[in-house]
């Protein structure tokens, strides 16, 4: 399903424009949903948990974008897109890009200071995020 | 609209002299095309021309006619330059404007204060503007929503990071966490009580 919006990021090259694998595409949710239960997971540690979610709302994202039709590499990118695939508001998928860049400056500063309370909130979102690209597929 | 609320700016300015001061007078080193200083501050062509020829008649700001167009930029040579910038960043920039836009997520929200470089000031106007957040039962997407007026107004993207009260009483015993560092360097208070350094 191609959009205008998404159309134009291609033509700035933002996303690549790539036919829709319906088969990709639930292998990108079911590997969503077993990070996200990583996440839950209380006897891992936080950082851990912290990572699963994160890499289970990047799977989802990236998923709804690839069954529209295209596919980046850029990961704030595809949380951006979000509005467009899910119709997310801002405030929404920020906190998932504020995820993104908590991991990088893990990785450049080694600081990774994950609380409960942000761990809860990511798996939250997460949880419907998935709901949201199944109901996609599902029409 | 009222944007500013009840406050030192909203005594001080009409609600047109707001919104333009805060471009003209909190980024002084920046010249405007009329066209961008419609777009930024909302204001009709007819009030925002009323208010530009007002300063630039009084010499407070320079209109410079770049070819058939006209760029105005703070007057640095005007008597009264540096007080205008001063009481524009005070009234009407970010820390009030955060405060503000904070106000609807207390009392769950305890304390709030700006760190980074615009704590430093040794921020540009592209900077990011970050927050650190204590409070109960703070959501960052509330938060981030709390703040997209704010982000709008400011022109620049605003960080949050949210810690429970327990969360941060237990980085704040640790000596290397990135809470104390935050803490051992310029802050902006914005709600409730300043925090020193462990």
């Amino acid at each position: 399903m191609s959009q205008p919006e998404l159309d134009n990021l291609v033509r700035i090259g933002q996303l690549k424009a790539e036919p829709r694998n319906a088969q990709e595409v639930t292998r990108m949710l079911a590997m969503a949903r077993t990070r996200l239960s990583d996440a839950k997971l209380s006897n891992l540690s936080l950082e851990g948990r912290f990572t699963s979610a994160y890499n289970a709302a990047h799977a989802a994202a990236l998923a709804a974008l690839r069954w529209h039709g295209y596919r980046s590499e850029n990961r704030y990118t595809v949380f951006q897109c979000l509005t467009h695939t899910l119709g997310w508001p801002a405030n929404r998928w920020r906190v998932l890009d504020a995820a993104h860049q908590k991991r990088n400056l893990a990785e450049y500063e080694g600081y990774l200071d994950i609380e409960e309370s942000t761990v809860a909130e990511m798996c939250a979102l997460v949880q419907s995020l998935i709901a949201d690209v199944q109901d996609l597929i599902a029409k | 609209m009222l944007i500013f609320g009840m406050s030192i700016s909203s005594a001080l300015f009409t609600d047109s002299q707001a919104r333009l001061y805060v471009w003209l007078f909190g980024q002084p080193e920046r010249a405007y095309h009329l066209n961008e200083l419609r777009r930024l501050t909302g204001l009709g062509s007819a009030s925002l021309q009323r208010e530009l020829n007002r300063l630039a008649t009084t010499d407070l700001v320079i209109a410079q006619a770049v070819g058939n167009l006209r760029r105005f930029q703070a007057n640095p040579q005007s008597p009264v330059f540096a007080e205008l910038v001063a009481l524009t960043r005070k009234t009407l920039g970010t820390v009030p404007v955060l405060r503000e836009a904070l106000q609807p997520l207390q009392p769950g929200l305890i304390s709030a204060w700006v760190y980074g470089s615009v704590a430093k000031q040794t921020d540009t106007a592209r900077s990011d503007i970050d927050v650190m957040l204590v409070g109960n039962d703070l959501l960052l997407s509330q938060v981030l929503a709390s703040l997209e007026p704010a982000e709008a107004q400011l022109g620049r993207k605003i960080n949050p990071s949210c810690y429970s009260p327990q969360e941060f009483e237990r980085r704040r015993a640790e000596p290397d966490s990135f809470v104390n560092r935050v803490l051992s360097q310029p802050i902006l208070p914005l709600i409730g009580d300043a925090h020193e350094p462990t």
